[in-house]
Formats: C-alpha cells, sequence, structure tokens
C-alpha cells in the first residue's frame, strides 16, 4: 500500500504485535520476556531505594556498617558473655555470630521492605502499568548492598583477631544466593498477602525475630539436641547460617539433606510465591 | 474491542462498563467523554492493562502508552535526571531509548537548569512540565491520555496538544479523555460518548460533543438526590441545590447557592465546593470553601451549605453547576451538572447599562482613564499582592 511508506518505522516493527486484554485465567504465567524488556525498571527500582534509603540521615549509608556493629557487641556481651554460649568452635564468639548477623540484617531489611512494596507503591501501580512482580522482588535485592557493607565489619574483626577468611569465601555468592531465593519466596507470599491485609507490615519484624531464634544464630547447632536436628533442618535459614560460616570462618558445613532441602524450600517458595502473586496482581489495583 | 465490561471493584452488580464493542483504526484519534463515573477512566484503564475487565476482551497492536496522571513515579529525592531515568523505565522505555532522548526531553520541559537538584525542590509547574514531557517522547503506537491537561500554565497546555496533535498527526493512535472540550474537538476528529458504562454514541466529534452538552443539561434538571451518576464514598449526599429566589439571576446581582445535604453527624475537617461549567460544558470559575478560608468543621444529619457571590460576574445566559464536598481530604459527594443557573440581564457596573454579550463570558470589575497631549508614557501601578 502507499501510504504504510508515511508510517513511521517503529510502529509497523510493533503492529505485528496484537495483545489479547481478557480476564486472566487461573494460572497466570510469568511473561519472561516482558520482565526482560522491562530490566532497566528494576534497576532503577534499586537505585531509587538505594538513594532514598540514607537520604537525610545524619550518619548514611554507614548505618549499614553501624547497624550490624551494635547487634555484634549486644550478642557477644550478652550471649558469649554473660550467657557464655560455647561455638566449640576455636573461633571468638564475636567472630563467630557475625556471618548469621549480616544474613538476619538481610532477612530483616529484604522482607520488611517486600511486605510494604505494593503499600509504598500503591500510587505507581494505581496509575502505570508495568511488571508488578518487580515492585516486591527490587526492595529484596536493595539490601544485598547492606550486606555487601557489612562485609566491612568482618574484614574489621578478622584483623582485630588476626586471623583471615577461609577459602571456601569464594563460595559465598552461592549461598547469598540461595538466601535470597528463600527470602523472595516468602517475601512474594508475604506481598500478595498485604495487597488485601496490612496485618504482615506489623507482623514482620515479630516474624524475622522468632525466625532468627529458630535459626543457629546466637547458638551452635551442636547445642541443641541431636533429637531435634530434624527440625533445625526443616528451617531453610539454618542450611544458610551454616554455610555461611563455612564460607567465611572454614568452620563445617552443615548436613547434606539440610542443605538440599533448604535448596528445594527455596526453590518451591519462590515457585509457589510467583503462582501467588500473579493471581493476586489482577485484583492488586481494586485492593490497594 | 469486543463486549467489554467490568464490574465496579465491591459493588457487587454496578456495571462501569457494559457491552462495549467498537474498534479504533490504526492512525486515527478517538475522544472519550462523559460525565463522572460513565466509566471512561475505567475503558482507559483496561486499555491501558492497569485493570482486567471482568468479561469480553480487547485486541490492542502495538506498544501502549498511557498517560493517566503527570508524573507518575517520581520519588522526590531523586534528582530530575534519576526522575527521567525512572519515570521512563517505569513507562516502558529502556536506558538506552532515554539516553537518546533525554535531551529532547529536557528541553521540552524547561528544566535544564535543574536537571541534577532532587525534584523535591521543583515547583509545581516544573514537575508537572517534566512529566508531560517524559511521557510525550515515549512515542508509542498508542497513546492514552486521561484528562492531565488540567493542570500545568496555559503556555504548556497549548504544549502538551501541540505535542499530542503531532502524535496523532504523525500515524499514532490517541485516545483521550477529557473535560476540555475545545481541545477534544482540535486534537480528535471522532468521538465516543459513554454514558453508564455503555455508548451512548459513537461518530464526529462535533455531533457527540452536541449530544452530550444536551444532556449534562438535561441531567441537571434531575433532583440531585436522585442523581446515580455520582462519584465519593458517601459520608455525605447531596439532596437538594437551590439556586436564589427561583433559578435566575441576573448579571451583577447577588448569587446565592445554597447546598442541602445528608450525613451523620460528625467534627470534621470539610471543603465544599462548585464548579459554573458554560455552554460547551467548559469550566468558568470554581468556588470552593478553601479558597476563600471558610472552615467548615461541623456536620448535622441534615444541613445545608451557602455559597454566597456578591456580584455575579457571569453573562446573560445557561450554565450548568457541580458540585462536591471532600470529608477529611476524601470525596464524600461528587455530582457533575448537578443544577442549573440561568442568568438575566443585569446592570453589573451599576451604570444602567448593561454588559455586552458579544464578547468573553464574565464581567470584571475595571476603570478607563485618559490623559491627552502628555509624551511620557501613563505611569502604571504595580501590585505586588
Amino acid at each position: 500500500m502507499k501510504s504504510q511508506a508515511l508510517v513511521p518505522r517503529s510502529i509497523s516493527a510493533h503492529a505485528n504485535s496484537v495483545r489479547r486484554i481478557q480476564p486472566s485465567r487461573w494460572i497466570v504465567p510469568v511473561d519472561v520476556a516482558e520482565l526482560w524488556r522491562y530490566r532497566d525498571l528494576a534497576w532503577f527500582f534499586v537505585l531509587r531505594d538505594l538513594k532514598t534509603r540514607y537520604r537525610q540521615t545524619y550518619l548514611g549509608a554507614s548505618w549499614a556498617v553501624l547497624r550490624p556493629v551494635m547487634t555484634i557487641v549486644v550478642f557477644s556481651l550478652i550471649f558469649g558473655g554473660l550467657a557464655n554460649i560455647t561455638t566449640d568452635a576455636n573461633v571468638p564468639y564475636a567472630l563467630w555470630v557475625t556471618p548469621a548477623v549480616l544474613l538476619f540484617g538481610y532477612v530483616s531489611s529484604a522482607l520488611t521492605g517486600m511486605t510494604a512494596s505494593l503499600i509504598t507503591n500503591s500510587q505507581l501501580i494505581t496509575k502505570v502499568y508495568f511488571p508488578r512482580l518487580y515492585v516486591p522482588i527490587s526492595p529484596g535485592l536493595t539490601p544485598i548492598a547492606d550486606f555487601i557493607l557489612g562485609l566491612l565489619v568482618l574484614l574489621g574483626l578478622f584483623a582485630y583477631f588476626h586471623r583471615a577468611p577461609s577459602w571456601h569465601i569464594i563460595f559465598l555468592p552461592a549461598f547469598l544466593l540461595l538466601a535470597v531465593l528463600i527470602v523472595t519466596g516468602v517475601g512474594l507470599w508475604l506481598s500478595a498477602y498485604t495487597a488485601r491485609y496490612r496485618d504482615m507490615v506489623v507482623g514482620v519484624p515479630f516474624l524475622v525475630q522468632v525466625w532468627q531464634y529458630a535459626t543457629p544464630v546466637i547458638y551452635p547447632v551442636s547445642l541443641v539436641p541431636q533429637r531435634y536436628h530434624w527440625l533445625l533442618d526443616l528451617n531453610p535459614l539454618t542450611a544458610v547460617a551454616t554455610g555461611f560460616r563455612w564460607c567465611l570462618l572454614g568452620l563445617p558445613i552443615g548436613s547434606p539433606l539440610g542443605l538440599a532441602t533448604s535448596v528445594c524450600i527455596g526453590v518451591g517458595a519462590t515457585a509457589s510465591g510467583l503462582f501467588v502473586f500473579r493471581r493476586t496482581e489482577r485484583l492488586m489495583v481494586d485492593m490497594l | 474491542m469486543h463486549r467489554l465490561a467490568r464490574r465496579r471493584p465491591g459493588s457487587g452488580h454496578i456495571w462501569a462498563l457494559r457491552d462495549l464493542t467498537f474498534d479504533v483504526p490504526r492512525g486515527s484519534s478517538l475522544a472519550i467523554v462523559g460525565s463522572n463515573g460513565a466509566g471512561k477512566s475505567t475503558l482507559l484503564k483496561i486499555l491501558a492493562r492497569i485493570t482486567e475487565p471482568t468479561t469480553g476482551y480487547a485486541d490492542v497492536a502495538g506498544r501502549v502508552g498511557a498517560l493517566i496522571e503527570v508524573g507518575t513515579g517520581f520519588s522526590p529525592e531523586l534528582t530530575g535526571r534519576e526522575n527521567v531515568y525512572l519515570n521512563g523505565t517505569l513507562l516502558g522505555m529502556s536506558r538506552r531509548d532515554i539516553d537518546s532522548r533525554l535531551d529532547e526531553i529536557v528541553a521540552f520541559a524547561g528544566v535544564e537548569q535543574h536537571l541534577d537538584k532532587p525534584v523535591k525542590w521543583y515547583s509545581s509547574g516544573m514537575y508537572i512540565r517534566l512529566g508531560f514531557a517524559v511521557a510525550a517522547h515515549l512515542e508509542p503506537d498508542i497513546l492514552i491520555v486521561d484528562e492531565v491537561l488540567s493542570v500545568g500554565d496555559l503556555a504548556f497546555q497549548q504544549k502538551c496538544l501541540g505535542r499530542m496533535g503531532e502524535l496523532a498527526g504523525g500515524g499514532r493512535t490517541v485516545l483521550f479523555v477529557s473535560h476540555n472540550l475545545a481541545a477534544v474537538s482540535a486534537i480528535c476528529p471522532t468521538a465516543m460518548y459513554l454514558k453508564a458504562g455503555e455508548i451512548a454514541l459513537q461518530g464526529p466529534t462535533r455531533e457527540v460533543i452536541g449530544r452530550y452538552v444536551d444532556d449534562a443539561r438535561s441531567s441537571a434538571r434531575v433532583e440531585v438526590g436522585e442523581r446515580m451518576d455520582r462519584e465519593g464514598n458517601g459520608r455525605l449526599r447531596f439532596s437538594h441545590i437551590r439556586v436564589g429566589t427561583g433559578s435566575s439571576m441576573s448579571t451583577g446581582g447577588v448569587c446565592e447557592v445554597a447546598l442541602d445535604y445528608a450525613s451523620s453527624p460528625a467534627s470534621a475537617s470539610v471543603r465544599v465546593g462548585l464548579t459554573v461549567y458554560g455552554a460547551l460544558v467548559e469550566p468558568i470559575v470554581h468556588c470552593s470553601s478553601d479558597q476563600t478560608g471558610d472552615a467548615i468543621t461541623e456536620l448535622g444529619s441534615t444541613g445545608s451549605f451557602k455559597c454566597t457571590i456578591p456580584r455575579l460576574p457571569l453573562l446573560p445566559g445557561h450554565y450548568t453547576i457541580s458540585i462536591f464536598c471532600e470529608i477529611d481530604g476524601e470525596i464524600a459527594d461528587w455530582v457533575e451538572h448537578a443544577g442549573v443557573l440561568e442568568v438575566v440581564e443585569g446592570d453589573y457596573f451599576g451604570t444602567g447599562r448593561l454588559p455586552s454579550q458579544a464578547y468573553g463570558m464574565v464581567c470584571i470589575d475595571h476603570s478607563w482613564t485618559s490623559e491627552p497631549n502628555v509624551l511620557a508614557p501613563i505611569e502604571l501601578r504595580r501590585s505586588a499582592s
């Protein structure tokens, strides 16, 4: 046709793709191609959260270091000092507790952020279309920056105690990925639930605290009677906490069964979380 | 579009849209007019994929860019530049797209000097300009614009309309919702009139607007308490609108409008207001209690608000009045074209002469002086307030 020459090229490029807008079915598949097209958005969400997080605080990003330092000091004084928890590892308590403290620093920030994410971004969700998955996923990624800064504390402690990290440290990203997977799964459930009921915005800090006590953070696995170890292994973060200590301190890695369980739970939680979130997505705008 | 329908959330059986079937050919521009609650925004939100239809479907060919609200997603702490990127990616652009259009966007918005300052320091005008600039450079195949031009100064509105006309002329498909019927007819040759979720009329814009205007006038004659097409959470409900004695006012005379309501008695922060519309359903003047600083803090189970305009500046003609009430920051009741205002000739200037009806819509206080035979220009006062 003659008139076609007048149409700008970008139009004809898209014109073939006809999208049907209709009520979604029971299972809403994750649109991977779309997530890829919008990948820059995930980055700008993370950047926004990073930049706004410590804006107008006097101490700024040093909070990322200060928070674990204070936790470590308190834990060392109370549990390592007063309660005299022995770790049966040839490692000072302060150093021993640090990897797990950093882990829970991440878990706590990520879960809090993910749970509240739909509410804090409700202005966006009701006004513009974009892949909503990035709303809860981004605040799950942002605190990784804090985690990395927190590793400075660990370096400081290594220097203070005249020790060096284990070569296992090269496996740290793998265990961090596992932590992200588990937290993302749980966070997706929580954020989908929060679209309807706001309870978890209040409940998450408490939930994280309980989770921390159910994980060998302040006490070693050896302090728990053998017959309860299966319970610890059911907690997917046990394997991550033990794994962190293996990577950073060279302590024995936990049971392979626990690690396998952890990976399965992580994958299962994320898969089911994606499913639940996608189901909720279509009604989200009306509920927010 | 085929039999597109959507229930209103939470209301069970009220359909916000019902059995809409229409086609928009590629490259054409369609205006959507209708009063509040007619389903315009719902339709746009479905097409923009912000909400889902309850039944039916729509086939959309090409990339959709929706401008439902200007500056969506601006983060006050981020700089203008960062917000352009955030906003652009949110609207579906890639970082590279924005890189190549950044200069254009910034020039369009006219914020070159402030690009690296946090937008919380921006004036509301700059904020809006930047927001529109990003969206205007999205270059989607289908552009959806919902009532965003009611903000910003006149010059910028013209610029935005110009840009929309450009896109419409350049082979893009434009769907445009606005109360500004002049803008609608300038950009869109065809229009669709939505009424209670259904298509009342579709065709050439002039025809559709004519019908919409007629309907607005006749609906203004229905008792306010019985109107179904209202918005708000219902904490207060207007039951009756009374305009002076009878409904005739004269230009320059005292105009009193009483709004009767039913509500639950409460102490709350109340904002009440009305907008007067002219013959083309164009807003002429807006009166609201927060502008005048008249505090209203008590509500009875029934009661009445009264708005007094000491010297009505409107020229003779037919006007309609929309009324709204906001309680604690939320719209409680909002009825468009709730009442009619008929203005007859009157002696506005107190000179015994009737104001000219040939030009303009309103009278304003003014006077003339003349200084013959002076060489120096007349000194003009400038008031700061």
